[in-house]
């Protein structure tokens, strides 16, 4: 996905490399309307170094339902955006082929006040882990892997 | 009818596809899933409850990039030229 125009970053699913984290930040504090925030909250997650039963991993892939994921990326941030009455929320997942610490996931948060930002960091950070169509594949070092 | 099957993770290993084209006589999707688990017999084990004889409760559907939200998936009519994806539990980053 290419969804940039201009200094406006839009949500979605992105080829690993095609944005930096800065560039998002930048993003954000471009907004129209971000001298109204007080704070800006961002969750970066990685790549840990173990699976989900300790085994360790050598790299990790993440495939993704381009089309449906965009989707459903834009109703979650319009939902908890409507809902918590921020100023900017974004979701980038990354896809494509990743080593130990890595970054997989940014999201940002901008809200007039913090504790409604950090409610709404939370909520994203679960919504999109239990609702993007992404696939994550652990290749071990003697060359087996897993989808998980 | 000819409808296009999108394929990802571990359902792309066994394609070793993207996305493929079937072409079969009757319109539902239960037709569809059969088709695809006669090409693809370790399909079976992913996709079917043979139990209830019905999809497994962790599989999702999606038509034309939307997920479906119906009780009876199998009974869908599928139109001419729909994408159909068979989705798995998900595991985001």
């Amino acid at each position: 996905m290419d969804f940039k125009t201009g200094d406006e970053i839009n949500s979605g699913i992105y080829q690993k490399g095609g944005l930096s984290f800065e560039e998002i930040y930048k993003s954000v504090k471009n907004h129209p309307l971000i001298k109204e925030s007080g704070s800006i909250l961002t969750f970066t997650g990685i790549v840990r170094r173990t699976s989900s039963n300790g085994e360790p991993i050598k790299k990790l892939k993440i495939e993704a339902y381009d089309e449906l994921g965009n989707r459903t990326i834009l109703e979650i941030c319009e939902d908890i955006k409507n809902r918590y009455g921020l100023i900017d929320l974004k979701i980038i997942h990354l896809k494509g082929t990743f080593e130990i610490s890595d970054d997989l996931v940014y999201v940002i948060v901008a809200s007039a006040h913090r504790e409604e930002g950090f409610k709404a960091l939370k909520e994203a950070v679960e919504k999109y882990k239990k609702e993007l169509p992404v696939w994550m594949k652990e290749e071990f070092s003697n060359g087996e892997s897993k989808w998980v | 009818m000819v409808v296009e099957v999108l394929y990802f993770a571990s359902i792309r290993d066994i394609t070793q596809k993207e996305s493929e084209f079937f072409d079969f006589e009757k319109k539902q999707l239960r037709d569809l899933v059969q088709s695809l688990i006669q090409k693809y017999e370790s399909l079976h084990d992913i996709l079917w409850d043979e139990d209830k004889a019905c999809l497994k409760s962790n599989v999702s559907i999606a038509i034309n990039h939307k997920i479906i939200q119906n009780k009876d998936l199998l009974s869908i009519e599928l139109m001419e030229g729909d994408k159909v994806a068979f989705l798995l539990p998900v595991s985001g980053g």
